[in-house]
């Protein structure tokens, strides 16, 4: 015979115990990052939507169809631009270091990837887009089309305006000269020597220079997909092409190539991965080349994508394997001392690993001693001692970090440490 | 745009959310993240799926943040959206199991994390019977036996009337006490002698 008391008790330690091991197991850090990938991309289509709504009950109670007018009542939310997964605001400087490439990754799936020693600003941050002024250097630049998709690269003289697609441009402040290669879909470049805005079609490459007034424009072969930028790895699916004999720029558009889209390339593990669909992405891994090959072959920017991606998928050991070969690959990169921090949160968060977690954690404070990082990095060592029973430890990284941080988000459980 | 600051009220932060602060959507989920999972975990039991739902629940709360009727009372509609979240889950999984060609109750269960062998066996039995129960059945009894909900808050989080909710949670209670009967590491938490066991 049940009683009401047994099952409230049997309740009571199925809870207990879940409690346990949620407390151990679940990576929250992980779903955090991949919801807020998620939310940006999500928001864009529910202001498309909202706006359509707006419009129509706006429309009928004035008895026009304008749908400007909804605009004043509706302010749809920017994308997000995350840089190492951390959110960057408008007005923020990012700059590559001189021997590593560094992406931003946008909420509705685009992402823009500065090539090293680039730096740019983050000018605004729209619904449907956003604005950089790039100071100096090269992009590799993916925009994920969708309805109004609107971003800008403001290089210098020139301006580029993007509604989706994909292609490499730099542009040199000392000779005013800017160089864009197409891979996919359409941009249009104004500015200086070139006059009227012109559109760029895949294959086509531009090279302009402000101070001789004179651009080129040249067209790739038929099977228009142009070589990677410097620094990035070939994957599946892309081919690589050599420009041939430039074109006349004034040449009548009709005689440009039009643009074709890979569909090995949509289909490849990246762009799975890019718009959120992680499992699926790490699917096609296993299923192509396996995960540790593709560990060797992968570019850096792709390794630390892989790791992400097997980090949100809650694999902890394909995470550690893909970060552990980028440190390998790429020692003495911040990307390396990254990496040691990303592996101490996946022995942190996802194994429960206490000892580990600290031995990283410290690895990332000894490489990275002025990084972005340390504040976080130092209490979560703190944490990581803690947990692992090393309390002596914990309170001396305890006192460094009040030191530091008096108002961090650690010092309330520093001071607990220290009992203050 | 409203700037956010630590320990801002729920009102706060739900105007926050629709007059679309870039800040608003990690500000809900580091408040909220933690009690989220809780409930989808004791609606669903061990689930390699859990960290994906937890997003689904954010991501679906950003998008139908307009219909908040109550600002204050966030955290019930968080839970809400929870709830029907993991009851999704739940429904899409009974839809497909006619396509399976092992039985249900043949499937491998979802491991759960061997922290404790006697709690973590008690753990898997219950979801084996919960399996068995009709959906709102199963999420009444999961929210309040396990998670120990008051019964209007198990009515709220569910969406239906308190007395609705009494009917669904004496119904769950009576077939979970049958089916128990089936899985011998219960028999000592659930008979009249079951206080040695805890």
């Amino acid at each position: 015979m049940t009683t009401p008391e047994s099952l409230e008790r049997l309740g009571r330690r199925v809870a207990s115990v879940q409690d346990g091991w949620l407390e151990r197991a679940a990576p929250i850090e992980a779903a955090r990052d991949g919801f807020l990938l998620r939310a940006g991309a999500a928001s864009r289509g529910r202001s498309v939507l909202w706006l359509a709504v707006a419009a129509v009950a706006v429309g009928a109670v004035l008895g026009v169809g304008s749908i400007i007018g909804p605009r004043a009542f509706w302010s749809p939310r920017p994308v997000l631009a995350l840089v190492h997964t951390q959110p960057a605001t408008p007005n923020s400087w990012i700059q590559s270091e001189p021997a590593e490439r560094l992406p931003i990754d946008f909420s509705d799936g685009s992402r823009i990837t500065l090539e090293p020693g680039s730096r740019v600003r983050i000018a605004e941050l729209r619904a449907n887009g956003a604005t950089l002024a790039v100071e100096a250097g090269s992009l590799d630049v993916s925009v994920k089309h969708q309805q109004k998709t609107d971003y800008r690269l403001s290089l210098g003289p020139f301006l580029v305006r993007v509604t989706g697609t994909r292609f490499n441009v730099s542009f040199s402040p000392d000779r005013d000269l800017l160089r864009l290669t197409m891979r996919e879909g359409t941009v249009v470049v104004s500015g200086c020597a070139l006059g009227d805005p012109r559109p760029l079609r895949a294959g086509e490459s531009l090279t302009a220079s402000c101070r001789d007034n004179h651009f080129e424009i040249s067209r790739c072969g038929q099977t228009a997909s142009a070589a990677p930028a410097a620094g990035q790895a070939a994957t599946p699916g892309e081919q690589s092409t050599t420009p041939t004999a430039p074109i006349d720029a004034t040449r009548d558009s009709a005689t440009r190539l039009s643009a074709r889209t890979p569909r090995a390339e949509e289909l490849s593990w990246q762009a799975l991965a890019r718009a959120g669909k992680f499992d699926k992405a790490l699917a096609s891994v296993d299923g192509a080349s396996g995960f540790s090959a593709e560990c060797e072959r992968a570019s850096g920017d792709d390794l630390a994508l892989l790791a992400d991606m097997a980090r949100l998928n809650s694999r902890p050991q394909q995470a550690i394997y893909a970060l552990t070969a980028l440190r390998r690959r790429f020692p003495g990169s911040q990307r390396a001392s990254l990496a040691a921090f990303n592996i101490a949160r996946v022995h942190f968060d996802q194994r429960g690993a206490y000892d580990e977690a600290a031995r990283w954690f410290r690895t990332y404070l000894r490489e990275q001693p002025g990084g972005a990082l340390v504040r976080e990095a130092q209490g979560r060592l703190m944490e990581a001692l803690y947990r692992a029973g090393d309390r002596d430890s914990a309170q001396r990284v305890a006192e460094s970090y009040l030191n530091a941080n008096p108002t961090g988000p650690y010092a309330r459980f520093a001071r607990s440490l220290l009992g203050r | 745009m409203i700037q956010l600051r630590a320990g801002e009220s729920d009102a706060t932060l739900v105007r926050a959310l629709r007059g679309g602060d870039p800040h608003a959507g990690a500000a809900l989920f580091d408040r909220y993240a933690v009690h989220v999972r809780r409930v989808l975990a004791r609606v669903l039991g061990p689930d390699p799926e859990l960290s994906d739902l937890l997003q689904d629940v954010f991501v679906a709360a950003l998008g139908s943040v307009h219909s908040i009727e109550d600002p204050s009372a966030l955290k019930a509609w968080l839970t809400r959206t929870a709830v029907f979240t993991a009851r999704g889950k739940i429904r899409r999984r009974t839809r497909w199991r006619f396509l399976r060609f092992v039985p249900d109750d043949e499937l491998p269960e979802p491991a759960a994390p061997a922290l404790d062998d006697e709690g973590s066996e008690a753990v898997a039995a219950v979801y084996r019977v919960l399996r068995a129960l009709p959906a709102d059945e199963r999420i009444a009894f999961a929210l309040r036996i396990l998670d120990g909900m008051e019964l209007t808050a198990v009515a709220t989080s569910c969406g239906v009337s308190l007395s609705t909710i009494k009917r669904r949670l004496t119904n769950a209670q009576t077939r979970f006490q049958e089916l128990a009967r089936r899985e011998p590491v219960l028999q000592s938490w659930l008979s009249e002698n079951a206080g040695s066991a805890e």
